[in-house]
């Protein structure tokens, strides 16, 4: 599967690279407007930055939809479903490539915006009332007042996973519209209400199982969220092996 | 060795293959003649696993096409389906990664030959180099089974001539070879038997040295004779 992972890394190479480009030029920005002096112009950039750490991590996923689409719906796929490999490696190589790719962009994006944030504090110290402001407004809200490295992870983690699921659900309906629906009048549509409705009793369904033990909520609802990803992987693989043309 | 039983494929209301039982043997090189739209190709790509049959099956060495099967049989599709970022020599990689009968050293001598620039993009070769290029990539395996589509559109003499040599060179008497194309008199200096098939049904597999000697007909005035005007109804 490492080969399979190789290639659907690379697929998406470009597309990453240009992602990571636009990144690196907002950042310049962020640092020119620092060195400046210029702390209006490069708080919004750091906004900016923050906003597109959460829009590359869409990027990641919405590419890695187009990139199984385009192999199922394209000649190129030959180069895919000719190779002597299971239509669960492929599935799998493929949720591998977006589940590595996403945690990186978010160490790097992130990682990369809290440094911003920690120095324009520096620089500019006026801004730490911003933070105070916004602690107060979380202890009004009643949120936890210290954000530890655990809890940190544990929100990444629970991101990344909440996201995965998305992923591997539109991965299903794509397949389902380019093998059951292919022909069919409205199959897209369908897909897609499928997708929709999949998506919501999902959401709502490990809601259910992670109020079951209300101390270990995040726990169960991790683990709820992990067995359904598995159980559509193989739903999607089979429906692959038994009725995909490509 | 490679057989297809009652195989059939609609897309939509068309039926592209219609019931089709056929037995190919190894040892053979078999030419796959018929008109446009006749059912080659979709016989092929349901052969090589890419296309799911709507009725019936095709099985290899005694199985139902599978993984094993995708391993021994070389296909090269008409259409141009490399990656667009890959070069002549990243494909040679892919293959090798993913074939364990890929030999790069065939390879690079089949690009030689053929005149192919490792270091070039496969977006930018024309349709003659792409067509070379799909078949040295597949006669650089040493599969079973290998299964050509049209790999003569397009090209020129010369290039056919390499594309002719580098067939003879891979077909032997473990190996069954299927070429479908639309140059009979091409199709006649390399196969032995050949499979007519017409609106998706399968006409007859004939042997054409026994053709030749019994009925005293060329391959091209069998295909004359089933596709021309006296062949219709």
């Amino acid at each position: 599967m490492l080969k399979l992972f190789k290639y659907e890394m690379r697929k998406t190479l470009t597309a990453k690279l240009i992602m990571l480009g636009l990144f690196a030029v907002l950042e310049g920005f962020f640092l020119y407007e620092l060195l400046k002096g210029n702390e209006e112009s490069a708080l919004l950039v750091t906004l900016l930055v923050v906003i597109a750490s959460f829009i590359g991590m869409f990027f990641i996923g919405i590419r890695s939809i187009v990139t199984l689409h385009h192999d199922i719906n394209s000649k190129q796929g030959y180069m895919l479903f000719m190779t002597p490999n299971s239509n669960y490696r492929i599935l799998g190589a493929k949720v591998l490539e977006f589940v590595i790719s996403v945690l990186l962009a978010g160490f790097v994006f992130f990682g990369i915006s809290l440094l911003d944030c920690k120095l324009l504090m520096n620089k500019f110290p006026k801004l730490s009332d911003i933070q105070d402001l916004m602690e107060m407004l979380k202890q009004a809200a009643g949120f936890k007042i210290s954000i530890d490295l655990t809890s940190a992870l544990t929100f990444v983690f629970q991101t990344v996973l909440s996201w995965l699921e998305t992923v591997v659900l539109a991965f299903f309906a794509d397949v389902l519209a380019t093998s059951l629906l292919k022909g069919k009048k409205l199959g897209g549509l369908l897909a897609f209400i499928l997708f929709i409705v999949l998506s919501v009793l999902t959401g709502e369904l490990v809601s259910r199982i992670a109020n079951l033990v209300p101390k270990q909520e995040v726990l169960l609802r991790c683990a709820a969220v992990l067995v359904i990803c598995v159980g559509v992987w193989i739903a999607t693989a089979r429906l692959m092996e038994k009725k995909l043309s490509v | 060795m490679l057989e297809s039983r009652e195989l059939t494929k609609k897309f939509g209301s068309v039926t592209a293959v219609d019931h089709v039982s056929l037995c190919l043997e190894k040892g053979h090189i078999y030419g796959m003649l018929g008109p446009n739209g006749s059912g080659k190709t979709t016989w092929m790509k349901m052969a090589a696993g890419l296309i799911k049959p709507t009725e019936g099956s095709v099985w290899y060495d005694g199985e139902p096409v599978n993984l094993k099967s995708r391993a021994e049989i070389a296909y090269a599709s008409t259409e141009p389906y490399f990656y667009s970022w890959m070069t002549v020599r990243d494909a040679g990689k892919y293959y090798a990664d993913f074939f364990a009968d890929f030999s790069a050293d065939e390879y690079n001598r089949l690009l030689a030959r053929m005149e192919l620039d490792p270091k070039a993009k496969i977006t930018g070769l024309s349709s003659g180099m792409t067509a070379k290029m799909k078949i040295a990539v597949n006669l650089a395996r040493d599969a079973k089974i290998y299964m050509l589509d049209e790999p003569f559109n397009g090209i020129d003499l010369l290039a056919r001539d390499d594309i002719r040599e580098a067939v003879l060179n891979v077909a032997g008497p473990d190996k069954m070879l299927l070429i479908s194309s639309h140059l009979v008199e091409e199709l006649e200096a390399i196969v032995d038997k050949a499979v007519f098939i017409s609106k998706g049904k399968l006409i007859e597999v004939k042997d054409i040295s026994a053709m030749q000697e019994n009925e005293g007909l060329s391959l091209a005035d069998r295909y004359r004779q089933v596709f021309g005007h006296a062949g219709q109804d």
